[in-house]
């Protein structure tokens, strides 16, 4: 399954302000060294940081991709570098949904599965509509089965 | 029960040891000022604050109390602010005795419990007699052995020999550091003087001498440092628990699990390789990462014949001599890149400090040939397997260290592939387990052939899966 199609919006005003402020940066030290022409550096930058951020925004989305398997949560993103997750469902200690200001404006909320491992944090599924996200919640909670000796700890 | 009541000299002196260095320091300042009357109101001073201290440190001991009942261990502390804990003592993984000194000449000791999550130590009784500390920790462990008991004095599984204590003394020096120093005091200030045109950036003769003096002071207070630290090391097992004890001045004893065995990491670095020596190293969820560096947590095997080391791998956790197979033959491609490019910013050093044009030719040469057979080495320094009870990585020519991880620790498996990676057709697998992966020091196995990548987390899966059952 893939996230809505609007957690792009969320991803590309995140790495927009992130090109932002290396423009900002990069134009003005480069102002410093030509003396002049900030706005001008700033405007160039700041374009091509956007043309890039959104690109970027296309392929996150494209490599997106969860599955809730039989035994086991699958997820795979990333676009520099691809990430394929393995969580058993046995290793699950608990999930989260949650929903910072972007996502309830945009109406959708993230799924974050804990487990004991040193990554656990790592595993968070965005872009969930709220409704979806909590049967998602409920249904890794269902299967995790909480016995203590098999955690794994 | 309450802690022992030397607790509360030695913490009042302790902390208030730091008041004396203070007096002292200041002291020699103004001696020569010094009148009766300024004597008199420092001596007030301090007896105020000994007694406060004092008073503090009985309150804290008065108001500390634990027991173990059942299933927990409970404590009950706080002067000011009370606080009330349970450790069930299924969770506790790993317990530490450790006395310094000090502490060994009154009899007393510190107890260490670690539990899984959270990087700090879970919980700390300072002090206990020694006798009630291995008390407490027998407590702690779990019911099963009371009828085990009598049988105590057991042969300890390994024993560091006097040659083994020597060689490990001598092997664990760290040579990164040595060798930083001798370049940021030797050949920087040689470059610095190229570029500022003054000779006395160089060096001269005084410098050599401290600089030869801090690299050798650096070799041999490692080589104390280690030697104090494991002289008289010795590992016991049982049924359910590994235990040791280990130090010349400052003893620490302790106890692990066998159930609570995260991973085990052979480590061999390129000295003990070379005369085929190797150290044995055991993670818990409960070590906290930054403790578990360099020497690797505290019950491990230091050092040993390799044979031994796999032998005793084996009894602690049925470890076999790994199966291993290559990583990834375009793998050699990336770090032969990787070194040259390196290797280039060298080059281009060598051009602004030598005399010669056949001097910059020659150190061209070299460090081409040694990208080459660096590059090599490096590939051939790693490899994976899927073992029967365990997935293994191997990774690291300089400080080679082999992985065992059992199956049925796997909390994750991640696979990664960067864009560099994809173009070579590589991926990398992460073995996720609870508790000891702090990034430089987690389980990867690196560079796979994509395919192999593939099969590999597949066939960890599996067996992780039948290692629930």
């Amino acid at each position: 399954m893939k996230p809505e199609k609007r957690i792009m919006l969320y991803w590309f005003v995140q790495a927009s302000i992130i090109s932002g402020i290396l423009s900002s940066i990069v134009a003005g030290a480069l102002s410093f060294l030509i003396q002049g022409r900030a706005f001008e550096l700033f405007l160039i930058f700041l374009t091509v940081g956007n043309i890039l951020a959104a690109i970027h925004t296309f392929y996150r989305y494209r490599s997106w991709d969860y599955e809730v398997k039989n035994d086991h949560l699958y997820l795979e993103h990333g676009v520099l570098v691809k990430v394929k997750t393995i969580v058993p469902f046995v290793r699950i200690q608990h999930v989260d949904t949650q929903k910072d200001v972007v996502d309830r404006f945009l109406g959708v909320s993230s799924v974050v599965v804990y487990t004991a491992g040193s990554r656990g944090s790592d595993v968070s599924i965005p872009g969930v509509i709220p409704k979806q996200a909590g049967e998602l919640q409920d249904s890794l909670k269902n299967k995790a089965v909480g016995s203590e000796d098999r955690d794994g700890v | 029960m309450k802690l022992s009541r030397l607790t509360i000299p030695y913490n009042a002196l302790k902390s208030s040891s730091y008041l004396f260095f203070f007096l002292v320091f200041s002291g020699s300042f103004s001696l020569s000022k010094l009148s009766l009357q300024s004597l008199a109101v420092i001596s007030v001073v301090i007896a105020i604050l000994l007694t406060a201290s004092f008073v503090w440190s009985f309150l804290v001991w008065k108001n500390y109390s634990y027991w173990v009942d059942k299933d927990t261990l409970r404590i009950k502390k706080g002067v000011i602010r009370k606080k009330n804990r349970r450790i069930p003592k299924k969770r506790v993984q790993n317990i530490d005795i450790k006395r310094n000194v000090v502490q060994r000449a009154l009899g007393i000791s510190e107890i260490k419990l670690e539990t899984a999550g959270g990087g700090k130590t879970e919980a700390t009784l300072a002090y206990l007699d020694l006798e009630e500390a291995r008390e407490l920790r027998e407590n702690l462990k779990q019911e099963k052995e009371t009828e085990k008991e009598e049988n105590e004095t057991e042969e300890p599984i390994y024993e560091i020999s006097d040659k083994e204590l020597a060689l490990l003394s001598l092997t664990s020096v760290n040579f990164g550091k040595v060798f930083g120093i001798l370049f940021i005091f030797g050949v920087v200030p040689t470059i610095l003087g190229r570029f500022l045109n003054e000779a006395n950036l160089g060096l001269t003769v005084g410098t050599s001498i401290i600089l030869v003096v801090l690299a050798v002071f650096t070799l041999v207070s490692s080589s104390v440092s280690t030697f104090l630290q494991y002289w008289g090391f010795k590992l016991y097992k049982n049924d359910d628990n590994l235990q040791y004890e280990r130090g010349l001045l400052n003893r620490s004893e302790g106890s692990i699990p066998l159930k609570k065995i995260q991973r085990v990491t052979l480590e061999e670095n390129f000295l003990k390789r070379v005369i085929g020596y190797s150290s044995l190293n055991i993670d818990t969820a409960g070590y906290s990462p930054s403790e578990s560096i360099e020497k690797g947590s505290e019950a491990a095997i230091p050092m040993a014949k390799r044979g031994l080391s796999m032998d005793l791998a084996n009894q602690i956790a049925d470890i076999q001599e790994p199966d291993l197979k290559n990583i990834g033959e375009n793998a050699k491609y990336r770090y032969l890149a990787r070194y040259i490019l390196s290797s280039s910013i060298i080059f281009g050093l060598s051009i602004i400090i030598s005399i010669s044009n056949q001097m910059v030719l020659l150190t061209g040469f070299l460090l081409l040939a040694l990208s080459f057979t660096a590059s090599k080495l490096k590939w051939k320094n790693k490899g994976f397997s899927s073992g029967k009870e365990h997935c293994i990585t191997v990774n690291g020519f300089w400080k080679r260290k082999t992985n065992f991880i059992p199956y049925f620790r796997i909390q994750n498996i991640i696979g990664t592939q960067s864009i560099l990676q994809k173009r070579l057709g590589l991926a990398n697998v992460d073995i996720d387990t609870a508790g000891t992966g702090n990034i430089l020091n987690r389980t990867v196995a690196v560079d796979l052939e994509a395919n192999e990548a593939e099969e590999f987390r597949e066939k960890i899966f599996e067996k992780f899966k039948e290692s629930l059952k």
